[in-house]
């Protein structure tokens, strides 16, 4: 996926430079903001220079970035360093020739540029898409660069009317979900089938082609993928999941992106939505799983419906109110 | 008599090949993961614990293998000197060197780097992660290891960041997920057995841990209040009380209060000496027996555990009284929910008192995205 993402990043690259430009090269340009012409020039040569040195870095898959006696000038030591630093946690490259932003001044002299386009090549798909923050001291060169890279943590705020008891109700929810999630892994399939209700609901998505021959001119323009779903018994699925688990030496589910909701009438009803990476000898997939758990019998909880869609089709991500949730369901 | 012998060596035999017996029942084996791997290995003779060599993998690498009770729980590259091992958190340092196994185990670049994207983690050598630009390949991040000149392990969020410096200034940073689940070899079963055979086996004390009074709050009953640090809700607390004249609250007229302090440590060791708990185990097994132990020694091992401390009432029914305890280990990401159920005359009694509790153990807190979502 990374080497793609190069090749990708690249590629916009070479579609986005004139025929007569060289691949690398950005021209970066300061629109508004900065009445100093010649902090304005020197502004967009330190910037043109460093955007366009990792490109070309990028290009030739060089580990360090090197610059010439003129380049190095154009950093002040701090700022130096910071690209070195911010390198050492990934190469990055921009993906446009001309970038034009207005700077902002500081009440210190300084300059600050904002929302420079930037593809990380070591962050993963959901970061690598990047804007950098570049400051400038009163001689237009580089003295800081900053990414806004956007933490990977949820529970940051904290929630002020949710009861103790309310949280630990929620988070033997969670604790049941990773005993699910565990007995996958176990391939134990006698407790799958202890925590589905007898008359579970389960439904699966499956992304297929539609026929284009079949369809209107206007059909034909649009989208050539939809999600159909099948209704399968627990009996059905137990049976297709006992194969799996035969034809797969391994299998490494993981679960990310936990929501949990109550029903607004039932207490001891939960909808879990969550994303599950399904890695297996044989097969690995992404989509959303939502489960439908009774929690009546607290030391038993069950899962009354169970929901599998495709994280994407047609190239895109899955629509968020696509994903099925509790409020989808009539109890 | 011969038979006697036989009788008593393939007993021997059985006990020393299906691990260990601890108590409650609950018999300790080697982790399916590590089972996996010692299966995967081209190299035959394996020790249970020790060093050696498989040139199939590796021509350079020394491996080993790490055993507990005489079961092996850990098979790794040693990739690190004594000096760091001694100096970081060995549950990271083991999980790089188990995964540098892994990734020898796979024969091409491309594998490498799709188990790497399996288990969400980076590692990225002068700026490129495995199979890109410079870095084709996993041996190059070996020779950073190797003439390492700085190292550095930051922790504290949803991902560690493993900093390596050579001696050339090349730079070699490993991304892992903080999850529980992908640092230690045992799955969640697994590990909620470890936890209760050490539980029973504990024999640390708890360590009083009181702090010291600095612009106490004033709860409506005049109590005082050092602490105010929330975990995840705002009535789940580090919160220690102190009566008016700011001694340590141990009082049963404040029963909840009381049980709070218990529980964050904040008490004498008079006060806790008495008290036991009979605990009930929410395990993946559900067949766990209820534990019988001192809360000394209960509040002992999880604070050598390393987990934080946060406290909260669930209410009262007559005199049932009922506080949850949340332990949250800010570098593994995960959480232990303990209750406890008890009545305001246990607080006041000299003797011996049991306190009825629940335990749920592991519960992993870094893929939550949104525990209480609205619609």
């Amino acid at each position: 996926m990374r080497i793609l993402r190069t090749i990708i990043a690249a590629v916009i690259l070479l579609c986005t430079v004139t025929a007569s430009a060289q691949l690398d090269v950005v021209r970066f340009t300061v629109s508004d903001g900065i009445s100093d012409a010649a902090l304005k020039a020197g502004i967009e040569n330190s910037a043109s220079l460093m955007l366009s040195t990792l490109n070309s870095t990028v290009i030739a898959g060089k580990s360090k970035i090197k610059l010439e006696k003129e380049g190095e000038q154009m950093f002040t030591k701090d700022g130096r360093k910071c690209l070195d630093e911010l390198w050492a946690s990934s190469a990055m490259m921009c993906p446009v020739s001309q970038v034009t932003e207005k700077g902002i001044s500081m009440q210190n002299g300084t300059v600050q540029v904002r929302n420079i386009p930037i593809t990380l090549l070591a962050a993963d798909d959901d970061n690598c898409e990047q804007e950098l923050v570049v400051c400038f001291n009163e001689q237009g060169q580089i003295d800081n660069i900053m990414i806004a890279l956007e933490e990977h943590r949820y529970l940051d705020v904290i929630n002020a009317q949710i009861s103790v008891k309310d949280f630990h109700r929620r988070q033997a929810i969670i604790d049941f979900v990773e005993n699910f999630r565990t007995a996958y892994n176990r391939k134990d399939i006698d407790y799958i089938n202890n925590v589905f209700s007898d008359n579970a609901l389960i439904i699966t998505g499956k992304v297929v082609k539609i026929d284009k021959k079949k369809q209107d001119l206007t059909a034909q323009s649009l989208n050539n993928e939809q999600i159909q779903y099948q209704k399968s018994t627990k009996e059905e699925y137990i049976n297709n999941l006992k194969k799996c688990f035969k034809n797969n030496s391994y299998i490494n589910l993981i679960f990310d992106e936990i929501e949990v909701m109550r029903h607004p009438k039932r207490d001891d009803i939960f909808g879990v939505t969550l994303k599950q990476h399904w890695n297996s000898s044989n097969y690995s997939d992404v989509g959303y799983l939502f489960l439908m758990i009774n929690f009546e019998d607290e030391m038993n909880p069950s899962i009354q419906v169970r929901t599998w869609q495709p994280d994407k089709y047609n190239g895109k991500p899955l629509p968020r109110d696509e994903v099925f949730s509790l409020d989808m369901f009539s109890i | 008599m011969t038979k006697l012998i036989r009788f008593i060596t393939v007993l021997l035999a059985l006990v020393c090949s299906t691990g260990l017996q601890a108590q409650d029942g609950i018999e300790i084996k080697t982790p399916e993961r590590i089972n996996r791997m010692l299966e995967a290995m081209p190299v035959n003779n394996i020790p249970k614990a020790g060093r050696f060599q498989c040139t199939e993998l590796s021509g350079t690498i020394l491996f080993y293998t790490e055993a507990e009770d005489g079961v092996t729980v850990q098979l790794g590259a040693r990739l690190f000197s004594d000096a760091v091992r001694n100096a970081y958190d060995p549950v990271i340092i083991s999980f790089v060197e188990r995964l540098w196994v892994e990734l020898l185990l796979r024969k091409t670049t491309a594998s490498q780097s799709a188990l790497l994207k399996e288990y969400g983690v980076r590692m990225v050598l002068n700026g490129y992660p495995l199979g890109t630009g410079s870095f084709r390949q996993l041996g190059q991040a070996l020779d950073v290891i190797n003439t390492l000149s700085s190292l550095s392990i930051t922790t504290g969020g949803n991902e560690i960041d493993m900093f390596m410096r050579d001696k050339a200034s090349s730079t070699l940073h490993i991304y892992i997920p903080a999850s529980r689940d992908l640092l230690f070899p045992y799955d969640k079963k697994e590990h909620e057995e470890l936890l209760l055979k050490e539980l029973a086996e504990n024999t640390t004390h708890f360590s009083p841990v009181i702090p010291d009074l600095n612009d106490p709050q004033k709860t409506p009953q005049g109590l005082l209040v050092q602490g105010g640090e929330c975990y995840m809700i705002d009535s789940l607390k580090n919160d220690v009380f102190f009566t008016q004249d700011r001694k340590l609250l141990y009082d049963s007229r404040w029963p909840e209060q009381t049980m709070q302090n218990i529980l964050m440590c904040a008490v004498s060791q008079e006060n806790m000496g008495s008290k036991r708990a009979n605990i009930k185990p929410h395990t993946y097994s559900k067949q766990n027996s209820n534990i019988n132990v001192s809360m000394d020694l209960l509040l002992g091992y999880f604070q050598k555990q390393g987990v934080r401390f946060y406290t909260g009432t669930m209410g009262r029914n007559g005199d049932n009284c009922q506080c949850l305890l949340a332990m949250y280990h800010p570098v593994y990401n995960y959480l232990h929910i303990l209750t406890v159920r008890f009545t305001p005359n246990q607080l006041e009694s000299g003797g011996r008192v049991t306190f009825n509790a629940d335990l749920s153990t592991f519960i992993p807190q870094h893929n939550i995205k949104n525990l209480f979502q609205e619609k």
